[in-house]
């Protein structure tokens, strides 16, 4: 391999890390604050990228800057109607209660989606200024791609502000580490929580509006991302972002290599990766969250 | 908890409603009209498919996202040896067990060394590993359109014969489960499920139970997989992906999963409503989500809680509290 | 007399904090031994460091003449070493007799049977009821111990480890949140067991008159260190011990 395939494949793998990123992030946070697992976080992406698929159209569109605000927003609020109706209820229950319960979430939007969307497969076309490639050392890559990495970097950025300098980040990192601190201390837990969630939600949208314009949005995506997302959030260790980050450049490189050497099992390296992850270090990478879900006793 | 001890007289109902069953369903072939004989057969390998899932989830307080991996293993057992060897179905209907069993073993290897939400979501992982492997190995396994074809001797694709071939396995594996549950191996692991802690601290190696718990569920689900090829004389990559995982679970939980039998009656009522339902309407998983949602919210013994184990008060227990 | 557990320069530290700090005291077959102090003396994580819960972070723990320091629990328990909790740890949805039964069936190694009926076998069984009886809990087999009153739970602790048939017996406060007649009953009990199975008992306690009544030896600490050792007598006329506990009731 030269240094131009070396290059482009990085590149290539960095955009997939970039995706995977910013739908783990929402719920590695979700689940560091909250600790609930939420199967229906797959179908905030989906919806997230049906949105965008619904206000562009096939055309290229200047609605595309501010859809790709719209369709996480409204995803969002998608997401506080969830937390305040129903997952309010379920913080308490054990995890076969909030697995069946999110997985019902994501049956009636899979549902709901159909209904709206249809079954066809859409396609989502990229702003003028981001379409085509670029020249980088002589090898060519898709603009849209970078962009996609921009904004998963800004994404990072932005929380790590978000955790390290807000009183909100503030909340949520006690949240993760030590939950009982925040009642003692007099913060509105549920209003603390419907915010995280919300957060969740919308990065997840996010994700899916960013990559609207790099596959064929329809039916499934739900089902598929949730996988990769719980595989890179079990990597870095629920809890931590910068252990999304890491688990999903993990996969970013293996998935690369996988389409590299065997294609038609590169979807089966992912798991591979996480097998080798979790037979080394059963936590994940960073995992910082309760020895309950993986440790030893009771 | 089920009583081991019953009187005589729990004992006496509980045997006349098994032999009411057992004569209605024998009768079936004569009494149903074709499709609903095939719903019912259907519901039988579904029955062995919950019960072999409940044996973690509702036994162990294992909850497992990926027992469909085993199912369809057990399906594609006969489907490819069929498809690539021709062999024997009869040869390919009792490897298909051992098959899961052995898949089991390893998926337990890795999945078994996490614990409780970790662990749910290292089963969902594999089963979607499995279903993304048939769906790509076209060459393997025909894809996404799935193994279709004469796999099924011309003798079981009759109705009648099909269904009592069934009936006979499905009473076969759910008699065997029935000593499992009721085994000393059972109770131990209901002890584990109730204090992992206090049942390791009093002699009792967690990792091998749990494993060999795990390897038992997974050569039943396989048997229920291969159920299904009789049934169906196919085999497709969604029998294995994470969201057919979740069938299995929600049979345990709606119908009751502290009792041997609320899987099956759960599996009943899950494929009769659906059964039914889809032909009236596309918004079969609308209806599920809602349903589910209301049982997870309302009802947490299940539906057949109060009927299968009526010594239990409704409060649950938090399986982290000490 | 043999010594069946010895404890030798143990220490446990987390952080900087020492919970265990270089601890040694021996346990002879047969006796009651008491391991007295005030709350956070280090006795409930010296127990877990005895039933392998905790590895320790230095030292050697010899139960029956093996190095057990760093095992996993349910080795140490198949040596013989059986603890009854604190906290209590019983098996909630299960009935005290199918509790029983299956401490009785992993002991017996057929904890893999899933052939037989063997724990419903008339043995075992019979051995159950046994237990039941020894610890005042016949009337409660049938009972899904998640019903039965706090005292009955902690009854039931002891017997569960009992039937794990243990050599030594590490009780962690036994009769914390007691009323003194149930209290009074426990030590009866704690006696009995003692005797009747031949039995070594380590446990950890506050109360005081519970210590003084009971014991064959007793081990003081305080601040994770061994401050004193001796009999019932030798202890209540140690200044330093009444000085650690005069100090924290004041």
């Amino acid at each position: 391999m030269n240094a131009q395939t070396a290059i482009i494949e990085i590149l290539s793998a960095m955009t997939t890390a970039s995706s995977l990123f910013i739908i783990a992030a929402g719920l590695t946070l979700v689940f560091g604050a909250l600790r609930i697992i939420n199967l229906a976080h797959g179908s905030f992406y989906m919806i997230g990228a049906l949105l965008m698929a619904t206000l562009l159209g096939t055309s290229h569109h200047a609605l595309f800057w501010p859809a790709l605000l719209l369709a996480p927003i409204a995803v969002a609020a998608l997401g506080t109607l969830c937390e305040v109706v129903l997952l309010r209820r379920i913080y308490h229950r054990d995890h076969l209660v909030q697995l069946l319960a999110t997985y019902a979430l994501f049956l009636i939007f899979s549902d709901l989606s159909l209904r709206l969307w249809g079954t066809d497969s859409r396609t989502v076309a990229a702003p003028a200024m981001l379409t085509g490639n670029i020249l980088l050392r002589g090898a060519s890559f898709p603009i849209y791609d970078l962009f996609v990495i921009v904004v998963a970097a800004g994404v990072g950025i932005a929380l790590w502000l978000l955790l390290q300098w807000t009183m909100l980040g503030w909340q949520i990192r006690a949240a993760v580490e030590d939950p009982e601190s925040l009642a003692a201390i007099g913060t509105n837990v549920p209003l603390l929580f419907t915010l995280v969630f919300t957060l969740g939600a919308f990065l997840s949208g996010l994700g899916g509006a960013v990559v609207a314009p790099l596959q064929a949005v329809g039916p499934g995506m739900d089902q598929s991302v949730i996988v990769s997302a719980f595989i890179v959030t079990v990597i870095g260790g629920l809890g931590s972002i910068v252990g999304a980050a890491l688990g999903a450049v993990v996969i970013g490189l293996f998935q690369a290599m996988g389409i590299l050497w065997l294609p038609t099992w590169a979807p089966a390296f992912i798991f591979l990766a996480m097998i080798l992850v979790l037979v080394i270090r059963p936590a994940g990478l960073l995992g910082t969250v309760g020895s309950a879900y993986f440790g030893q006793n009771d | 908890m089920i009583s081991f001890s019953a009187p005589w007289r729990n004992i006496g109902w509980r045997l006349l409603i098994g032999a009411a069953l057992l004569i209605a369903l024998i009768a079936a072939p004569w009494v149903l009209p074709l499709p609903w004989l095939l719903v019912l057969q259907n519901i039988l390998g579904l029955a062995v498919f919950a019960v072999a899932t409940n044996l973690l989830v509702g036994w162990c307080g294992l909850v497992s996202f990926g027992q469909a991996a085993f199912y369809g293993i057990g399906a594609y057992t006969i489907a490819l040896s069929w498809l690539h060897y021709q062999t024997s179905f009869w040869l390919s209907f009792l490897a298909a067990p051992l098959v899961g069993g052995l898949a089991a073993f390893l998926v337990g290897l890795v999945a078994l060394r996490a614990q409780k939400l970790y662990f749910a979501l290292l089963t969902l992982a594999f089963s979607e590993l499995f279903y993304v492997i048939a769906e790509q190995q076209y060459d393997i396994t025909n894809g996404a359109n799935g193994i279709f074809g004469a796999m099924v001797p011309d003798l079981l694709m009759q109705p009648a014969l099909g269904y009592f071939f069934t009936l006979l396995v499905s009473v076969l594996a759910l008699s065997a489960l029935w000593q499992i549950f009721r085994s000393p191996f059972g109770l131990v692991l209901q002890a584990i499920r109730e204090k992992r802690g206090r049942a390791e601290s009093l002699g009792a190696n967690i990792f091998y139970h749990q494993l060999l718990a795990f390897v038992i569920s997974g050569a039943f689900c396989s048997l229920a997989g291969a159920l299904y090829v009789v049934h169906d004389q196919t085999a497709y990559p969604e029998l294995l992906d994470w969201v057919k995982s979740g069938d299995p679970v929600i049979m345990s939980v709606i119908g009751g999963m502290y009792a041997f039998a609320g899987p099956i009656f759960g599996a009943f009522i899950y494929q009769i409503a659906h059964d039914a339902l889809i032909q009236y309407t596309h918004d079969w998983q609308l209806f599920l989500g809602l349903f589910l949602l209301f049982v997870m919210l309302f009802l947490p013994n299940g539906l057949a809680g109060r009927v299968f184990a009526p010594r239990q008060p409704s409060r649950t227990t938090d399986d982290a509290g000490s | 007399m043999t010594v069946v557990l010895s404890v030798e320069a143990v220490s446990k530290v987390f952080g900087g904090f020492r919970a265990v700090d270089d601890v040694s005291f021996g346990v002879e077959e047969g006796s009651i031994h008491a391991l007295i102090g005030p709350n956070g003396a280090g006795k409930t994580t010296l127990f877990r460091l005895l039933t392998g819960v905790l590895p320790p972070s230095s030292g050697v723990v010899r139960f029956a003449g093996a190095e057990i320091a760093g095992r996993s629990p349910h080795s140490i328990n198949r040596l013989g070493l059986a603890q009854s909790f604190q906290i209590t740890n019983v098996f909630p949805r299960l009935t005290a007799l199918e509790s029983l039964q299956a401490v009785i069936v992993i002991r017996r190694r057929r904890s893999f049977d899933f052939f037989s009926r063997f724990h419903a076998s008339a043995g075992v069984r019979a051995e159950a009821f046994e237990l039941l009886a020894q610890v005042g809990l016949e009337h409660a087999a049938e009972a899904e111990t998640r019903t039965l009153s706090h005292g009955d739970q902690r009854a039931l602790e002891v017997a569960l480890a009992l039937a794990s048939g243990p050599r030594l017996l590490l009780l962690d406060e036994p009769t914390a949140g007691m009323s003194p007649f149930e209290t009074a009953q426990m030590v009866r009990m704690v006696r009995r067991l003692a005797r009747d199975r031949k039995l070594t008992v380590l446990f950890s306690e506050h109360d005081t008159d519970v210590v003084f009544g009971i014991s064959d030896r007793i081990t003081v600490m305080h601040r994770g260190r061994v401050i004193a050792e001796g009999d019932a007598n030798e202890i209540q006329r140690n200044p330093e011990v009444a000085a650690v506990y005069l100090g924290v009731e004041a």
